[in-house]
């Protein structure tokens, strides 16, 4: 008995991650409290994250609130952002 | 008994420092590192002097280290 060879476009239909829907590895956003009191802490996390990459960021420095958005772990951004000295939390998705 | 430990002090230019949380959170984090006997922070001379044990830091890494929180540090002079 032959397989049934489905094809599209004259090529085998194969599952492969490029085939995932975008909108499934988009990057999410995430929302942090980092203490920070001054412009020098807010600029310490923006010279650690810059260092870390791949990272897109705001800072609400009156709020003590970090939004990144990024495709790594939040763990890793949490770490990140604890190397500052200052007490991090990770507050939850935006 | 006595513990042998070669104890060495460094003088490090920290930029970017602009108040008094900056310089505390340097000094619990650094202080905090094993081998670290002593950590002094100035926000008005902008440096930090550290008093080590050559055993576990070197000038270098306590530089990398400070760098690593996010602030600009220049290895600027050591006296044994």
């Amino acid at each position: 008995m032959r397989e049934p060879n489905i094809q599209y476009n004259n090529k085998k239909s194969r599952c492969r991650l490029e085939h995932i829907p975008s909108c499934f590895l988009k990057s999410q956003k995430h929302e942090f409290f980092v203490d920070m009191t001054c412009e020098g802490c807010s600029g310490a996390v923006t010279r650690v994250l810059n260092k870390l990459g791949g990272v897109q960021f705001e800072i609400d420095l009156p709020n003590k609130k970090v939004f990144i958005e990024s495709d790594k772990d939040t763990d890793v951004l949490l770490e990140t952002l604890k190397k500052t000295g200052k007490a991090a939390n990770y507050i939850g998705p935006k | 008994m006595t513990l042998k430990v070669k104890l060495s002090s460094v003088c490090l230019g920290v930029e970017g420092m602009t108040c008094a949380s900056c310089v505390q959170s340097i000094e619990q984090r650094i202080g905090g590192l094993p081998g670290v006997v002593h950590i002094k922070v100035s926000l008005e001379l902008k440096n930090a002097s550290i008093i080590f044990d050559h055993s576990h830091h070197t000038p270098e890494s306590l530089a990398e280290a400070v760098e690593d929180m996010g602030f600009d540090s220049i290895l600027s002079d050591t006296t044994t």
